[in-house]
C-alpha cells in the first residue's frame, strides 16, 4: 500500500519535470523562429543614393538647364540657380515629403577653385540641422538614430556664361524611424 | 456482490489498473497537443504577409523617386516574381507607397517617397492586379 502511494508521488513528479521540459522545447523552438523572421528592411542608403541622383538630375534642381533642348547637364552646376534656393526653396517642391517633412534632410556645398568662393544650401534646413548633431554625435544606431551620407562630387559651375572647377559636397541624413 | 465481479472491460475490469490507461492516454495526448499548436504557429508565421507589404512599400516608394526623377515621358510596367501582387492593395496617396491586404482592414505599410509639385499626382489605388503601370509625361503622372 504504501509502495504504490510513493509510486504515484514518483510518478507525479517526474511528470512535473517532463511538462517543464516540453515547455522548454517549446520556447525555444518558438524564439528559434521568431529569429529567422525578418521585419525590418533597411534601404536607407539606396533611399540617399535616390535622393541625391534626384537633385542632380532633376530639371527642377540647381544642375543647369538648357531650357531651349529641355536637357540637364548634372555635371554642371548653375550658379544663380544655387544660390537662389537659399531663399526660393524650390529644392523642397522638387521632392516633396510633405508639410512636415522628417523623413529626410540634406546640405549641399559649393565650393569655387577658381577663386575659392563657398555657398552653403539646405533640404529641409531645420530638420537637418537637428538631425545632424544625432549624426555627428554617433548615434546612427537604434530607433532614435540618424544616418548620414556624404558624397564628393568634381563639377563644373556655370557662372556668367563661363564654366569653373568646382567640387560639391552633399550630406544626406536620414532618420532610422 | 457476483455480478460486480464479472464486470469485464477496459475499464470496468478491477484486475486492469484504470489510472495506469488514463496516464498512458495523457501521455500521449500531452505532445500531440503540443505538436498541433506548433503547426499552427508555423502556418501562421508562413501565411504572414508583413514582410511582403514592407518590401514592396519599400520597392515602390523607390520606385517613384527614381520615376520622378526621369527625364522626358516614361511607361514601365512593374512586376514582382518574389510576391503575388494580386494579393495586394497598393495606394500611392499624400507621398506615401501603402501596401495593404485585398479585401480587409488590415496594417498598412508605407513607405514615403518626394512628390515633385511641378507635376502634379492626384493618388491612385491599384489592387488586384499582377503588375502596376507607371505613366509619367512631362506635366502629370500616373498609376494604373
Amino acid at each position: 500500500m504504501k509502495y504504490k502511494k510513493s509510486m504515484a508521488a514518483f510518478e507525479m513528479m517526474m511528470w512535473f519535470l517532463k511538462i517543464l521540459f516540453i515547455v522548454g522545447v517549446l520556447f525555444a523552438v518558438v524564439i528559434l523562429i521568431r529569429s529567422f523572421v525578418i521585419t525590418t528592411v533597411d534601404v536607407s542608403e539606396l533611399q540617399a543614393n535616390v535622393f541625391v541622383y534626384r537633385m542632380l538630375y532633376s530639371p527642377n534642381s540647381f544642375s543647369y538647364l538648357n531650357s531651349g533642348l529641355g536637357r540637364v547637364y548634372p555635371g554642371i552646376i548653375d550658379f544663380e540657380r544655387f544660390k537662389s534656393q537659399a531663399n526660393e526653396k524650390f529644392l523642397e517642391n522638387a521632392a516633396f515629403y510633405g508639410n512636415n517633412n522628417r523623413e529626410i534632410g540634406a546640405g549641399f556645398y559649393l565650393k569655387n577653385l577658381v577663386d575659392g568662393e563657398e555657398n552653403t544650401v539646405y533640404y529641409n534646413k531645420d530638420f537637418f540641422r537637428e538631425q545632424k548633431i544625432l549624426v555627428d554625435s554617433g548615434f546612427t544606431e537604434g530607433p532614435g538614430g540618424a544616418r548620414g551620407y556624404a558624397k564628393e562630387y568634381n563639377i563644373l559651375i556655370k557662372k556668367n556664361n563661363t564654366l569653373e572647377k568646382g567640387v560639391l559636397k552633399l550630406e544626406v541624413i536620414i532618420p532610422n524611424s | 456482490m457476483n455480478k460486480e465481479r464479472n464486470k469485464k472491460g477496459v475499464f470496468n475490469d478491477k484486475r486492469g489498473d484504470v489510472k495506469l490507461i488514463l496516464w498512458a492516454i495523457i501521455q500521449i495526448m500531452i505532445p500531440i497537443i503540443i505538436l498541433l499548436l506548433l503547426l499552427d504557429y508555423i502556418g501562421s508565421v508562413n501565411e504572414d504577409t508583413l514582410f511582403e507589404k514592407i518590401f514592396l512599400s519599400r520597392d515602390l516608394g523607390l520606385l517613384m523617386d527614381t520615376i520622378y526623377s526621369g527625364h522626358g515621358d516614361l511607361d514601365y510596367e512593374y512586376r514582382n516574381k518574389q510576391a503575388r501582387l494580386e494579393l495586394f492593395r497598393f495606394e500611392f496617396r499624400e507621398q506615401q507607397a501603402k501596401v495593404g491586404e485585398l479585401g480587409s482592414r488590415s496594417i498598412e505599410v508605407g513607405f514615403p517617397f518626394g512628390e515633385d509639385l511641378d507635376m502634379p499626382y492626384p493618388g491612385n489605388s491599384v489592387s488586384g492586379k499582377s503588375r502596376i503601370i507607371f505613366s509619367k509625361s512631362k506635366d502629370s503622372l500616373s498609376t494604373s
